[in-house]
């Protein structure tokens, strides 16, 4: 009877030791094995460090309105500043007079939209002597966010549908 | 039978791979102090009190600032994050760096690693760095000058930081300081439009032991 008991008993046990039970705690050994070996190596990857990043500032001015403080005399005169958005993009100028050239003083209102203060260096126009264009007032510093008036001396003879584009140069204040 | 052997091999293998690990993390964090290099958050770490932003041209925004959770509370004291933007030639930041051995071991740099972020460059060649490098002593009582460089490129950047402080030994509690200087030569012509330069330095700390120093110097004469 003992002998028949440990006949079957053994048996039992040599299916068991083959079953998914073991296959199982090898699996969750393994497993074990790799969290420590990632708990490991997390240890020994953290890190110490200085980071650093440096920049420079971008400048960008937007026109907002551009008005004529004062002019010679004239017969008839037009002032049509063109805007796209809130940005003037061209004036249209139609003066009948007498003078010869015909002065007058802008004002222009900018704003600085730019990262860095900024601080208006001189105007240059594209028609060379053709037209006298005279930066007379800049403010001393516009800081960014911040709007600044400038003002201009325009002199021009005799013209019919002269186009003339004018650049105002602005660098970063310091 | 073969069934009962194949399984049984892999549980004992899995239980000998499992020691074998065992005992390598042992070795690793026994002997590792000594050989292998550290570059471990809990040896040392940032004082966020002590580091900031020492000096600023005008017109240049700079800060110093660590990696914080959604409250805005530190969560890491392992990095530290300087910036400075509105660069221009003549400018000048001046940043206090200070950090701490928090280990019980003497602590030494081994090196200082430098990364350049590739995509964010375009003023390598302009920015220039100088630096005092202090140990402070006892307490921070006093310090020591360790060494100094001044008006150096980025690329010399790490090995000046490594000639001074390697073999230094930053003892327990002791505090080294950083007063580390980004600027450009006014005389530098910069190119219109947004540029910068963006790049890491991994300090690495190893265990300090005396005579290390000699050592190698005796290697490196035979």
């Amino acid at each position: 009877m003992i002998r028949i008991f440990r006949k079957r008993y053994r048996r039992r046990k040599k299916v068991r030791f083959g079953n998914l039970q073991h296959i199982g705690t090898v699996c969750v050994a393994v497993v074990i094995a790799c969290a420590l070996l990632g708990v490991a190596y997390a240890v020994w990857n953290q890190s110490f460090d200085i980071f650093s990043s440096i920049s420079t500032g971008n400048i960008s001015i937007a026109i907002r309105d551009i008005n004529v403080e004062s002019s010679d005399d004239y017969e008839t005169f037009s002032f049509n500043p063109i805007r796209q958005g809130n940005v003037v993009r061209d004036v249209e100028i139609n003066v009948v007079t007498e003078s010869n050239p015909f002065n007058m003083i802008l004002v222009f209102t900018v704003e600085n939209n730019g990262t860095v203060p900024v601080v208006c260096e001189g105007i240059d126009n594209s028609a060379g002597n053709e037209v006298d264009v005279l930066l007379l007032e800049a403010p001393a510093k516009i800081e960014p966010g911040q709007t600044g008036s400038i003002r201009v001396k325009l002199a021009r003879g005799y013209c019919a549908d002269f186009e003339f584009s004018s650049f105002v140069r602005f660098k970063q204040a310091t | 039978m073969k069934r009962f052997h194949s399984t049984k091999y892999l549980l004992v293998t899995a239980v000998i791979a499992l020691i074998l690990m065992g005992f390598s993390y042992a070795m690793a964090m026994q002997a590792g102090f000594v050989d292998a290099y550290m570059s471990n958050n809990a040896l040392i770490e940032f004082i966020p009190d002590e580091c900031g932003v020492l000096t600023a041209s005008n017109g240049v925004t700079a800060s110093v600032d660590f990696n914080r959770d959604i409250a805005g509370k530190i969560v890491d004291k392992a990095h530290i994050k300087l910036t400075a933007r509105g660069f221009y030639p003549g400018a000048r930041v001046v940043y206090n760096i200070a950090a701490r051995n928090i280990s019980n071991i003497p602590l030494t740099v081994d090196q200082y690693k430098l990364e350049i972020d590739d995509k964010n460059q375009s003023l390598r060649d302009l920015i220039r760095f100088s630096c005092n490098v202090k140990l402070y002593k006892e307490n921070d009582s006093y310090y020591n000058l360790l060494g100094s460089f001044k008006n150096i490129g980025i690329d010399e950047l790490a090995a000046n930081l490594t000639s001074i402080m390697k073999y230094r030994k930053i003892d327990v509690n002791e505090k080294i300081v950083l007063e580390f200087s980004e600027h450009i030569s006014q005389y530098h012509q910069m190119a219109a439009g947004k540029s910068g330069l963006s790049y890491k330095l991994v300090p690495v700390f190893k265990q300090y032991f005396p005579g290390e120093e000699q050592e190698d110097e005796a290697e490196k004469t035979t």
